[in-house]
């Protein structure tokens, strides 16, 4: 009887898995990609998809790194617009009605300015920063440098994302008071009105006569995410503080 | 075209208010913010104007702000005032912020470009660098800084920011990209797996 030979065997062997492994590298370096393209292909779908583009501000909430890294830098060190040695900018202010002198600290641009509170509302000290520019609205709130100086009478105009520092300014209610404070005074305000606005309309970013504060940010109908619409939150003032500044 | 032009219209009154800026004081600063509000500019730029003014009023001479106005004027005397004959038989003084907006609205390319070009040149005779960037096809940024100054006192962007989240992406530059890859991978991976077939 023949029997196959030890070596035919081993030929044998050889050739059903080197079969075998020629499937399995057909399979992994040719079928992969593919794998890998029909991943990517739905992944694209569900980005498309509506309930995906509401979720992503929330998930950018939670995953923005570059807020993150913002947060963790000195105010200096994110303060492009000044020089470090930029001296202070002051100036002795007399009150005409009170007779009063005192002094005005001017921001630079992209100075932090100010910080704003409404506890009813849960805003929390939220920082305000000179200037509306999409980079300084990223580190905080921005007073926007169209509207007057804090401290003095007539519309300061502060914006805010509504995913990051104006996030609670929907939760504001008429009557809620809201302070304002600078390195060299403290406004004490109280909400009179709520509005939303298109974008184009200037109306309430403009210099007026009243002595208020007008908060506002991005609304879409209490998601988040860009619109053509802003919510303002419009404050009078009720209280203006002073402080004593050492220069 | 409608928000370029009228953002354009800002940024040429932003711009004329920040080099007004560098002549502040003949009699008062105040007085040169009440001169751009002559020459037709509009509420919120000509108070970025009082806000670069009023903390460096004290370092400008009386003469250079009369050169300013003088030049600040002739500006407006080619840009605004003719529309505002035209359109609403009013000086610029007494234009609405509406009407001001308007006249922006009839500028030209070549009209913004050649306002951009003079308020520049207006700010370099004057220490005062302008710089004016097209942010989009609707937006400028103007800056404006004192040259021997140490920082930004104003910067013109979009009178109402932008300040939702960013808006979401639909993926499809990245997805092309991903599939180019995985595309380029399965053909590597054919290549190799025929030469060593062959082999």
């Amino acid at each position: 009887m023949n029997r196959p030979s030890a070596k035919t065997a081993a030929r044998s062997h050889h050739q059903k898995h080197s079969s075998s492994n020629k499937v399995l590298r057909a399979f992994t370096f040719v079928l992969t990609p593919f794998l890998i393209l029909i991943i990517v292909c739905s992944t694209l779908l569900l980005g498309l998809a509506k309930p995906y583009s509401y979720a992503k501000p929330y998930l950018r909430l939670v995953f923005d790194v570059e807020q993150h890294e913002a947060e963790s830098k000195s105010i200096r060190t994110l303060n492009k617009y000044r020089d470090d040695d930029a001296p202070l900018q002051t100036k002795d202010i007399k009150d005409d009605e009170t007779g009063q002198t005192h002094t005005m600290i001017y921001p630079y641009y992209g100075d932090y300015y100010a910080t704003i509170n409404c506890k009813n509302a849960g805003m929390k000290d939220i920082k305000v920063y000179s200037g509306t520019t999409d980079d300084v609205l990223t580190w905080g709130a921005g007073w926007y440098n169209g509207s007057v100086y804090i401290g003095h009478e007539g519309n300061v105009v502060i914006a805010g994302h509504n995913h990051t520092s104006f996030y609670h300014l929907p939760n504001c209610k008429v009557g809620d008071e809201v302070t304002l404070e600078t390195s060299y005074c403290k406004l004490t305000y109280v909400v009179s009105d709520i509005e939303v606005f298109h974008q184009s309309d200037l109306t309430y970013i403009r210099p007026c006569d009243r002595d208020i504060l007008t908060m506002y940010t991005c609304w879409n109908n209490g998601r988040l995410g860009m619109s053509e619409y802003r919510l303002a939150v419009i404050c009078d003032c009720v209280k203006r503080e002073w402080k004593e500044v050492k220069e | 075209m409608k928000f370029t032009k009228v953002l354009t219209a800002s940024a040429f009154a932003a711009a004329i208010a920040a080099t007004m800026g560098i002549s502040a004081s003949a009699a008062t600063w105040q007085e040169a913010v009440q001169a751009a509000k002559d020459c037709g500019v509009q509420s919120h730029n000509v108070q970025e104007l009082s806000n670069f003014l009023e903390p460096n009023a004290s370092k400008f001479t009386a003469a250079q702000y009369d050169d300013m106005i003088a030049d600040m004027k002739a500006v407006s005397d080619k840009y605004v005032a003719p529309k505002a004959t035209e359109l609403f038989n009013k000086k610029p003084g007494d234009l609405t912020e509406d009407e001001k907006i308007q006249i922006g609205k009839t500028w030209s390319e070549d009209d913004k470009q050649a306002i951009i070009n003079d308020l520049v040149a207006l700010g370099a005779k004057y220490n005062v660098e302008v710089t004016v960037t097209k942010a989009d096809k609707a937006h400028y940024n103007v800056s404006a800084k004192m040259k021997d100054g140490s920082g930004t006192q104003t910067t013109t962007t979009s009178a109402v920011a932008g300040t939702g989240a960013e808006a979401a992406e639909t993926g499809a530059g990245n997805a092309v990209a991903f599939a180019g890859v995985a595309l380029v991978l399965a053909a590597t991976g054919a290549v190799i797996v025929s030469r060593k077939n062959r082999a």
